[in-house]
């Protein structure tokens, strides 16, 4: 906190401590939802969105957890901005993709997955479905889905309403659920 | 061939370990250079001046102008009922109109 403090009081050095400090931690937050191309950039953006925003930081959840959510929110705005000049990368998705698709239908999904090999058309079909989606629901379904974070907890991170999470929730779920159907019948 | 709710459930459950098994890229010193350089080209900030502190900041300056409105408007409200009740007393004891028709009454 009194790093911050100094930061906000004018000494643009002591940022880079923060940003040594976190580096990792928002690497790793910005990897699991963009492509590894867009990584760096992205939090790169995020370190100065963060600095920018430094001077409404109120402590209330600490440091890290703030930073957290600027660098969630900047990956939303990624996918907004990439949702509106996107192509459909359903056409990007091969039969491997539809053979790994019924692997995991009929047999334990784990085998499935660690079978060798199969890690990365597991990995390009989770990005090809998400892609389906809108960046809301996509970002939704994230965080319930596979980071299993609570409604609330969701609400807080991407700036929604409660019931509008539920309401996303239950949609991208359907919305996911026709597109992984899509893929099983070629 | 559609996929059936546990289906669904199995392909979400193995998609959520995909979801966390990815490589994080190695940034290097040159890419927290650039991050700085950046910083430093937005320059030192200034604490954000909100509402609350503006508002507290006017209000402190406005108390002596305020302290003096309060005490001249309550002089003259003071002044005003004292000036009012004294009229109404007036009314009363000097109401030559009752007076003229109860005594007619008397006579």
């Amino acid at each position: 906190m009194e790093i911050v403090r100094r930061v906000v009081a004018g000494d643009v050095n002591a940022y880079e401590y923060l940003l040594t400090k976190y580096r990792e931690h928002i690497i790793h937050i910005v990897a699991k939802r963009l492509p590894h191309q867009y990584v760096e950039e992205t939090a790169h953006e995020v370190f100065v969105r963060a600095y920018q925003s430094l001077p409404g930081f109120t402590n209330r959840t600490g440091f890290k957890s703030w930073l957290s959510t600027i660098a969630v929110r900047t990956c939303h705005d990624f996918w907004r901005k990439k949702y509106r000049s996107r192509e459909l990368p359903i056409s990007s998705l091969s039969e491997n993709h539809q053979e790994w698709l019924q692997q995991v239908v009929a047999t334990d999904s784990a085998q499935a997955l660690t079978e060798k090999g199969r890690q990365q058309e597991a990995k390009e079909l989770l990005h090809g479905a998400l892609e389906q989606l809108s960046p809301d629901d996509r970002m939704v379904l994230e965080a319930v889905y596979f980071e299993e974070r609570s409604g609330r907890e969701t609400a807080e991170l991407l700036g929604l309403s409660i019931a509008n999470v539920k309401v996303r929730t239950f949609r991208a779920r359907n919305k996911l659920k026709k597109v992984l159907n899509r893929i099983m019948e070629g | 061939m559609k996929l059936t709710h546990d289906d669904h459930e199995k392909v979400i459950n193995t998609l959520k370990t995909a979801y966390h098994d990815h490589d994080t890229p190695e940034v290097n010193g040159q890419w927290q250079q650039d991050v700085m350089r950046d910083i430093r080209r937005l320059g030192p900030l200034r604490p954000e001046v909100n509402g609350y502190t503006l508002y507290a900041q006017l209000l402190w300056r406005a108390v002596p102008v305020i302290s003096m409105l309060i005490l001249i408007v309550g002089g003259l409200v003071a002044n005003l009922d004292v000036m009012a009740e004294y009229e109404l007393g007036n009314l009363l004891i000097d109401d030559s109109v009752t007076t003229t028709t109860i005594d007619s009454f008397f006579m």
